[in-house]
């Protein structure tokens, strides 16, 4: 059994590819963070799954039911799907309880009771059954919201910048709950976000998209430390970038020779270095431990610090991340060396 | 497909075919738009088809001696409802959403009243009170002891009689939209304003008026559009503007053709009116950007300012309203005996069944277009809901010659195909019906119930519609469940202006008629125009009174159109 | 899911039925069974009138009173029932259109929408000047077109004919309406029928010289103004005059502060102006034995009389009696003019006007 399924999915404006063979499948009770920049076509494949955009080509499928694809479209209101907007898009002329049930309109009233009750109640919103939407925190409206998606039992729940509409320290919380719930129902969770944080701490599997492509999906750990190009590793951190080109299976750079295995000798290269790939040793000096250089600014960042450098010998910054309260008054020299982990070396 | 016809058997609603995809998702909507874009517009395009009839010696001659005068005589006139019903609608407009004073809440609804008005009873009563021969020069020269030209008064059978008049009655267009913008605009933007230093007046004229400036435009263009297409008034007072130029071709000249292409010429002004508007507005935003809300903080107004408030809104209401309902209601009185009989209240039923049927199949009608163009934006769909919209600007005979032409050729044709197939006539099927008749009122003001809708809907967020579609709506549910009901004060609104239009509608209405089909406003206009100004007045005023109950609903439900203000359980404090 | 849009399917639909049952069921199959199905039921006679319906009711009842056909009547402007009646065609309902003024009559039989009637009755009740001589058309009443003058301040033997009034010495003096109103291109139009074009047009001219105000409202304003003193002497039309001595008591003040002239009356003058309201019988016309019998009935003795009290007209059929208030009018010599040759000059009277910068 399947959640969602996108297969080659492709959708454009204009000439303009927005979804381009998109590959994406979510499993019932998985959460799939869909993430990039924004117009990097994240919105458009929430959409192409919702059916509230048909594809130019490709298929869509939930469960076992091809959706869309060369024969067949099937609308929205005809697929069970969930929705959830960033603006929660509540239907103001409707109390709450009106709203929740407002997808389960078919089913007969003592069941509509009950489903609506027992999602106010996990929801936490029995009291504001009668509320109307505008006299409700952004919390509270953005329970409401996924309840109303919730009510009709969906496969499938699409949830586009679900929590950017609250306040940040609503968010994470709101957030962790209401995926908790999502995974006790079994239901596939497609979620996009433009906040890597978020995608990371909440995703099962991450889905990174450029330009209309999936550049690479996997789970948060396997994007952190297993990115395919300097934009994915740019994405979830900080970097510093160095240039140089392959020579005897490393590149050599201000701050020493980096491994790179598989690259051909001659071949341009990009180093990104992760700001915990850097290695600080206090002191002077030259030697074993790497290359010297200057602080030339430290900022504690509360569970860690930020340290930009200079190389003594070269032109560009760097930054390294310490431990809280360890790092170095600005103007001190210290030795730099690279760790494996956080070093990434990508052909240009 | 046959897999997966064999994947979806059984299901409620399964797959269409993917090849009609597109036009199968929204399509319907579309094609139905446009067949209702379409259709409405004949009218319209029978018109505009006379430009390309040769033109004849009448053109030339009106070339040579009138048309300038009719040219400049309508920029004039335009030019003077502009600036009046932007002073008196606008103006008044924020004075009582931002201002407090005395009156204010009586001001809010009273504003409304010389809506109720229709152009030709203000036009005959003030017509005959102010003539020279009228009771108010009359009683001037008795006091002073003047004789005939030895004193000035001002004429009111004249170009700036007209504009006065006119813009008297047609500021509450400029009010309406102008208060519901100001009622709408987020405090927040106001009180930046303030904060950064700007007094009530500038922060009226460089905050609220520019972001207000969509809905005056858009209020000032009915106002200009009923100025153009009045007939009545213009007629009455002999003032030669276009609208009087194509009926002086028309009866006098018997020239149909040339008269149409006086009216096609008409047709270019309100292209310019609305090109102007489009132009200068750019590229600017006039979308909300704050969605908080809090009841006004008002401007409390006090010694000259607060006398001059009340004088700016007790004015209009007393020249365009009080004044000229009180001068019928005294004619009545005098002759409403001999006038209110069976006949009458008959009349009156016919007004108000014809009018009613005329505001829910405008409004439906505007609500199919402008929600398919919601859902479905596209060039087509878009130019189909303008077209259908122009009929407001045309004058009502001409729009009744538009609906007749094609209405009797049907039937003609019809007719003949049936006599020559089954030798029955069918006879005039459609002609001289009450269908007809209300066809023409949609056409006419079809303008008035689209604007309203569209504005009312471009209120609801597209998420809206998104998520109701995943929860099962289709469009047309959509619609019923989720934008009707969130746009039924817009659709309340669209009704009314439609329902007090078609009551006051004159010139489509006597030639498309059934036989025996009156109607308050024909029985006014044919006693006014055989000057029996006392006679015509009860049915004036009848006219005025039922026309005041849609201004009234429409005034509480603006009150509480201001967002959140609906169910709120406290009113802002004034 | 279905369900739900055809739910509102069928809600729209119901809506725009309701509101067309609600239009069709009142209007289309009103009481007396009108419309085009019914048209042809005897018993009845459709009237496209130009005159105005307080003014014919009385007639069109009197008439079904006699015979008991009933008249399905509209009201509206005399050119746009005609152009109603060539848009209908052959399937127009129209039996009788009834209007004002011989050029609109004469109009409507050259857009082939009226049809020839021989009838002697008519043609013994009205005079050969006072009906087409094919029989397309028929005068009911005839109006003249006279002057009202202050007698405080006018003397009437300087009033003489329609040519004199446009001479310098009424400068400043005279009231008359607008020139979109027919009456005053009828009136242009015989003064070019008599005078030929130049001087008519000099005429034309001259008029808008003497005018004390601008061209404005309707004949009966123009004599309020002499009874005001905004002017001396005003042209209009005979009826007005009449409705307004038995109107309100401020119309009857006013009416009694002017007095009545009849111009171009001296010897070997043609007389005065006059016009007709008149009728005809719809070419198409699914009546037309109704339509004739109405015609006849309109000319009797007795609608005569009736038609005199209720437009203040002057009878068409000699032997009839004017309204007390038209008969206090005096006798005149009426304008023999061949009314063909008003229609023939309308439109060059408008045009005329138009280049005179008469309003």
């Amino acid at each position: 059994m399947t959640g969602l399924v996108l297969e080659q999915v492709s959708r454009s404006f204009d000439g303009h590819a927005a979804a381009d063979a998109i590959d994406l499948t979510v499993a019932p009770g998985e959460v799939v963070c869909m993430l990039g920049p924004s117009g990097c076509g994240k919105t458009t494949t929430l959409r192409l799954a919702a059916g509230l955009e048909s594809a130019d080509s490709g298929r869509v499928a939930i469960g076992d039911q091809v959706m869309d694809d060369d024969g067949a479209f099937v609308p929205p209101e005809a697929r069970n799907v969930g929705l959830v907007f960033q603006d929660f898009a509540l239907f103001p002329h409707l109390d709450v309880r009106a709203n929740v049930e407002f997808g389960i309109g078919d089913q007969p009233p003592e069941a509509r009771r009950r489903i609506v009750d027992d999602l106010l109640e996990r929801m936490n919103l029995a009291a504001h059954a009668s509320a109307f939407p505008h006299t409700l925190s952004g919390g509270e409206q953005q329970r409401v919201a996924l309840a109303r998606a919730l009510a009709p039992g969906p496969k499938v729940m699409l949830m586009d910048e679900p929590f950017s509409g609250l306040d940040f320290r609503l968010r994470d919380q709101v957030g962790e709950e209401t995926l908790a719930l999502l995974r006790q129902l079994g239901t596939a969770t497609l979620m996009v976000t433009h906040d890597s944080d978020e995608a990371m701490r909440l995703g099962d599997r991450v889905a990174l998209m450029r330009n209309g492509r999936i550049i690479q999906q996997g789970t948060p750990a396997d994007l952190y430390h297993h990115p395919v190009d300097v934009f994915t590793t740019k994405f979830f951190s900080e970097i510093s970038l160095v240039g140089g080109f392959v020579k005897g299976k490393s590149v050599a750079t201000e701050l020493g020779l980096i491994a790179a295995p598989d690259l051909a000798d001659g071949t341009p290269a990009t180093v990104c270095l992760r700001p915990e790939s850097l290695v600080l040793t206090q002191g002077g000096g030259g030697g074993a431990h790497g290359v010297a250089a200057t602080v030339l600014s430290a900022r504690n960042m509360g569970p860690y610090d930020l340290v930009w450098l200079k190389p003594v010998t070269g032109v560009a910054k760097y930054l390294a991340r310490l431990g809280p309260g360890t790092s170095p008054a600005p103007g001190a020299e210290v030795q730099v060396a690279i760790a494996r982990s956080g070093c990434f070396v990508f052909a240009d | 497909m046959a897999l997966a016809e064999a994947a979806f058997d059984g299901q409620s609603s399964g797959p269409t075919d993917k090849s009609r995809r597109r036009s199968a998702q929204f399509g319907g909507w579309t094609v139905l738009a446009l067949a209702i874009a379409a259709i409405v517009s004949i009218p319209i395009l029978v018109v505009l088809a006379s430009v390309f009839v040769p033109t004849t010696e009448v053109w030339s001659h009106l070339v040579d001696t009138v048309l300038g005068r009719y040219v400049t005589n309508t920029l004039w006139l335009l030019a003077g409802v502009s600036v009046l019903t932007l002073i008196m609608g606008a103006g008044t407009a924020w004075l009582v959403s931002m201002c407090a004073f005395p009156g204010r809440r009586v001001f809010e609804w009273a504003l409304l009243l010389p809506l109720a008005m229709p152009a030709y009873a203000i036009a005959f009563t003030y017509g005959g009170m102010m003539d020279f021969a009228g009771p108010v020069q009359t009683a001037l020269r008795d006091w002073f002891g003047w004789g005939a030209g030895e004193y000035w008064f001002p004429q009111v059978r004249s170009l700036p009689g007209v504009i006065m008049l006119m813009g008297l009655v047609l500021y509450p267009y400029v009010y309406l939209l102008a208060r519901t913008a100001f009622l709408e605009q987020s405090v927040c933007v106001l009180e930046v304003g303030r904060t950064l230093g700007q007094g009530p007046w500038r922060t009226f004229r460089r905050i609220a008026l520019p972001l207000a400036r969509p809905a005056i435009a858009a209020g000032m263009a009915l106002a200009l559009m009923e100025a153009l297409s009045e007939f009545g008034a213009v007629q009455y007072f002999a003032v030669d503007t276009f609208t009087t130029g194509i009926f002086r071709t028309w009866y006098g000249l018997g020239d149909l053709a040339a008269a149409a292409q006086l009216a096609a010429i008409l047709m270019l002004f309100i292209f310019a009116l609305l090109a102007i508007e489009r132009i200068s507005r750019g590229r600017a935003a006039y979308h909300h950007t704050s969605t908080k809300y809090r009841p006004l903080p008002r401007y409390r107004l006090t010694g000259w300012a607060k006398t001059g408030a009340i004088a700016a809104c007790a004015i209009p209401i007393f020249l365009g309203f009080l004044l000229p309902a009180g001068q019928l209601a005294m004619w009545s009185i005098e002759t409403a005996p001999a006038i209110l009989d069976a006949r009458f209240l008959r009349e009156a039923a016919n007004t108000i069944g014809i009018s009613a049927a005329a505001a829910v199949l405008a409004v439906g009608i505007a609500l199919v277009l402008a929600y398919a163009v919601r859902i479905a934006p596209g060039r087509l769909a878009r130019a189909g809901a303008r077209i259908a919209g122009l009929g407001y600007a045309i004058p009502g005979p001409v729009i009744a010659v538009g609906v007749m032409i094609p209405f009797a050729w049907t039937d003609n044709a019809v007719d003949g195909w049936m006599r020559a197939t089954f030798n029955v006539s069918t006879g005039l099927v459609l002609s001289g019906t009450v269908f007809a008749l209300l066809f023409a009122y949609i056409v006419r003001f079809l303008a008035i119930s689209l604007n309203t809708v569209e504005s009312g809907l471009g209120k609801v967020t597209p998420n809206m519609d998104r998520a109701a579609r995943s929860l099962g709506a289709r469009p047309g549910a959509t619609l019923r469940r989720v934008h009707a009901p969130m746009v039924r004060g817009s659709l309340l609104a669209a009704g009314l202006l439609v329902f007090v239009h078609a009551m006051k509608e004159l010139p489509a209405t006597l030639i498309l008629r059934p036989f025996d089909f009156n109607t308050l406003a024909v029985r006014a206009f044919e006693l006014a125009s055989d000057e029996r100004l006392a006679d015509a007045a009860p049915a004036a005023l009848a006219i005025v009174l039922v026309g005041l109950m849609p201004v009234l609903v429409l005034s509480r439900a603006l009150t509480k159109s201001r967002p959140g203000e609906g169910q709120a359980k406290s009113r802002p404090g004034s | 899911m279905n369900k739900p849009k055809l739910r509102f399917a069928s809600g729209i639909v119901s809506v725009l039925a309701l509101a067309l049952a609600f239009g069709l069921t009142n209007w289309l199959v009103p009481e007396q069974g009108l419309g085009t199905a019914t048209a042809q039921s005897p018993g009845s006679v459709n009237v496209y009138s130009a005159r105005q319906e307080a003014l014919i009711r009385p007639l069109l009842d009197a008439f079904t009173e006699a015979t008991g056909i009933s008249v399905n009547l509209i009201t509206a402007s005399a050119d746009a029932l005609l152009e109603r009646m060539k848009a209908e065609g052959r399937n127009s309902p129209a039996d009788v259109l009834l209007t004002t003024d011989a050029g609109r009559l004469i109009r409507a039989t050259e857009a082939d929408v009226l049809r020839p009637v021989t009838s002697d009755l008519l043609a013994a009740a009205i005079p050969e000047q006072y009906r087409d001589p094919d029989g397309y058309w028929f005068g009911l009443g005839v109006r003249a077109r006279v002057f009202f003058y202050a007698p405080d301040r006018v003397d009437p033997t300087d009033l003489s004919t329609y040519e004199n009034l446009a001479a310098a010495e009424w400068q400043g003096r005279v009231c008359i309406r607008s020139s979109t109103n027919v009456y005053n291109q009828s009136l242009l139009a015989s003064l070019i029928a008599h005078d030929g074009a130049v001087g008519a047009e000099n005429w034309a001219a001259g008029m808008v010289a003497n005018m004390a105000r601008d061209p404005q409202g309707g004949d009966r304003d123009q004599i309020k103004a002499v009874a005001a003193g905004q002017c001396d002497v005003a042209v209009a039309n005979t009826y007005y005059y009449a409705g307004m001595k038995d109107g309100t008591a401020e119309e009857q003040q006013a009416a009694a502060q002017v007095a009545l002239f009849w111009p171009n009356q001296g010897a070997g003058e043609r007389g005065t102006h006059v016009n007709i309201s008149g009728a005809g019988v719809g070419q198409f016309a699914p009546n037309p034995e109704n339509a004739v019998r109405l015609l006849e009935f309109l000319v009797s003795p007795d609608a005569q009389k009736i038609y005199a009290e209720v437009v203040y007209e002057f009878p068409v059929r000699s032997g009839v009696p004017a309204s007390d208030a038209v008969a206090s009018f005096g006798t005149f010599q009426a304008d023999t003019l061949d009314l063909h040759r008003l229609a023939e000059f309308q439109s060059d009277a408008l045009m005329m006007f138009d280049r005179v910068g008469w309003r």
